[in-house]
């Protein structure tokens, strides 16, 4: 089954091209990292299959649909930035996420609260960046979604909560959801992959799984990924 | 999932619009004690502080509007334009169902704001007594006697209540979304995205006005051209009034559709978040 | 188990490798039953999809065995055990050969030195 698939997809704002015709497909059972520098196009593929943009050409397609609401309910999002609203107390968030998404797990969000130590009366204002983003990938990672878009998830957090993120990834991804890592930290992930997608300057370089990589090119991704992008 | 969003758009708002709403009130309250206080004595703290809060009550009453209408335009930009977009644009909820979630609220203020300024003056007004009461009632059941005596009967001032009631809940609706028109088109830029925003709403005020004058200039010519045989009759006179409040509904109803139209399609087609 | 990665071949065939060199080590003893593949992954902080592929390598070697309801096992045949371990040490010791030769140490050198180093071993052991 496909779960995510991006189809001749462009978009571009103003003169900058973004995107020009990628084509992606993510099955089932996959965790797929998408790599490039920064300014590659990575967060503008994850917003277009958010339906925070809409392509210029082309199509994104959501286990077969366009993103709408009924693809939103399969989606679980991790954007690049602090999102959450700055006056609501973590446990207010978890209530929110109960609300409106009905694959939320209460329970394992609490656990995951008192497991990384955070207080879930205190309010997001008053929460370190490295605790706002601990809350943020809680919410996310609580989901039992079929696809989750994971925007630069360990870009600011301490390597013991990098480990325990990745860790709940393999723990609790089940075998029809897919993932799509977006990250500039290659070696840190590399592990958990089954394939990555190269991207730079909006375009597709290379798709492949992490073995066979491995196996052709004698390195791991990372390795390649610094020669592929060297400046 | 309306309802589950007007819940916390209304957790959201209430931070800011209920301590503004019971400010109000305390300040009337106040000044309704200093107001006794002085009264009965000559001091100058008393009475300056009484003056005061006079002067703060007249302008809350004044600001309070204001404060509403930006505090509730405001949300708008915060929860849907600004980061936290990030959240409300994936939930699965349409994007119809975020901008009512917004218009609901802000009209519930915006009324609550102005039942808070007569409730106010109540305060203000307190003790009060029963034979108030009493006497408005009596001066409302005049008004409406001596309406009835002209044939204008208690169906008739509904009719007009209705219809004026409604122009004024039009009337919000629209001016919020001239806000939110005006916003969604700013942000639909890259750069500058406020001050596009400004831009807008003062260019979709500008074209409000070109059509109304062109829309009143047409119907001038059309009348003009009429030949009217109007008899002046209390009837003809009273379905006037009916008609011309009609057509303001209907000129608001359809100037609220259309901003609808343009923030709906722009943060369904043209959202681009920071 | 201590699991390590390195850079410079395929994920899975490291997995395997390492399995292997826990049944021929005695770590994984013979019908031992393995934990479950998600456990395995998480343990070595790799892919599910690699461990089970790195599984399945395994069982056509003959290594484990799985059955259908109760999981999968190290298997009990001494003989293939056994085989594998000498194939790990044929391959450790070709892979000393070929970096002593790099090295540019000829046969005779290579003698000299393994067995003034056992010789040293063992003397430490008897002091």
């Amino acid at each position: 089954m496909v779960n995510f698939e991006c189809r001749a997809l462009s978009k571009n704002f103003g003169h900058v091209q973004a995107l020009e015709n990628v084509d992606i497909r993510v099955e089932s059972g996959r965790v797929v990292g998408l790599l490039g520098p920064n300014g590659s196009g990575k967060t503008t593929l994850i917003k277009l299959a958010n339906g925070l943009l809409t392509p210029d050409s082309g199509e994104v397609l959501i286990g077969g649909m366009a993103p709408g609401p009924e693809t939103k309910a399969m989606v679980s999002y991790q954007p690049d930035r602090p999102y959450l609203p700055q006056w609501m107390k973590a446990r207010e968030l978890i209530k929110f996420y109960e609300d409106f998404y009905p694959d939320f797990d209460t329970a394992r969000a609490l656990d995951m609260l008192s497991r990384l130590g955070v207080p879930s009366d205190r309010r997001i204002k008053q929460m370190s960046k490295g605790t706002q983003e601990k809350v943020q990938l809680i919410l996310v990672m609580s989901r039992r979604a079929r696809l989750y878009l994971l925007d630069e998830p360990i870009g600011g957090v301490d390597p013991a909560t990098r480990d325990f993120i990745l860790d709940t990834i393999l723990r609790n991804f089940d075998e029809n959801a897919s993932i799509v890592i977006s990250t500039h930290l290659i070696s840190d992930v590399e592990k958990v992959l089954d394939d990555v997608v190269f991207i730079n300057n909006g375009r597709v370089m290379l798709q492949s799984s992490v073995d066979d990589i491995r196996e052709r090119n004698g390195m791991s991704v990372d390795a390649l990924f610094r020669e592929v992008f060297k400046c | 999932m309306l309802r589950k969003l007007l819940k916390y758009e209304f957790k959201a708002t209430g931070r800011v619009m209920l301590p503004v709403l019971l400010a109000l009130l305390a300040v009337s309250g106040l000044l309704n004690i200093c107001v006794r206080v002085t009264e009965h004595s000559e001091g100058t703290v008393i009475s300056f502080v009484t003056g005061m809060l006079a002067f703060l009550y007249v302008m809350a009453i004044l600001a309070i509007g204001v404060v509403a209408l930006v505090a509730l335009v405001y949300r708008f930009y915060k929860n849907l334009l600004s980061d936290e977009g990030y959240l409300m644009f994936t939930l699965p909820v349409s994007v119809h169902s975020l901008v009512w979630a917004k218009l609901i609220t802000a009209i519930v203020w915006l009324i609550a704001a102005f039942l808070d300024i007569v409730l106010s003056l109540f305060v203000l007004a307190a003790p009060l007594r029963l034979g108030w009461g009493i006497e408005f009632v009596q001066f409302i059941g005049q008004v409406f006697d001596e309406l009835a005596a002209v044939g204008i009967n208690g169906l008739e001032i509904a009719a007009f209540a209705l219809e004026l009631l409604l122009i004024v809940i039009l009337g919000i609706i629209g001016s919020c979304l001239v806000f939110y028109t005006a916003l969604s088109l700013g942000h639909s830029f890259s750069n500058h995205k406020m001050l596009l925003s400004v831009g807008f709403y003062f260019a979709i005020g500008f074209v409000t006005q070109i059509v109304v004058v062109m829309l009143l200039i047409g119907l001038g010519t059309t009348l003009d051209g009429t030949e009217f045989n109007y008899v002046y009759t209390l009837r003809s006179a009273l379905n006037l009034g009916h008609a011309t409040l009609l057509g303001i509904c209907l000129s608001t109803l359809l100037y609220d559709a259309v901003l609808y139209f343009g923030t709906t399609f722009m943060l369904k087609r043209r959202l681009n978040l920071p | 188990m201590d699991w390590q990665i390195r850079d410079d071949a395929p994920i899975y065939s490291q997995l395997v490798t390492q399995i292997k060199l826990g049944i021929a080590a005695g770590a994984l003893s013979p019908g031992e039953r393995l934990p479950s593949v998600r456990d395995l992954a998480t343990e070595a902080g790799v892919n599910p999809n690699t461990m089970q592929r790195a599984l399945q390598e395994l069982e056509r070697q003959g290594l484990v065995y799985s059955q259908r309801t109760s999981g999968r096992f190290v298997t009990e045949d001494t003989d293939v055990i056994e085989n594998a371990k000498s194939s790990l040490a044929d391959e450790q010791v070709r892979s000393f050969l070929d970096a002593m030769a790099r090295l540019g140490y000829l046969r005779d050198d290579i003698l000299r030195l393994l067995e003034a180093r056992i010789r040293e071993e063992s003397g430490n052991g008897e002091l």
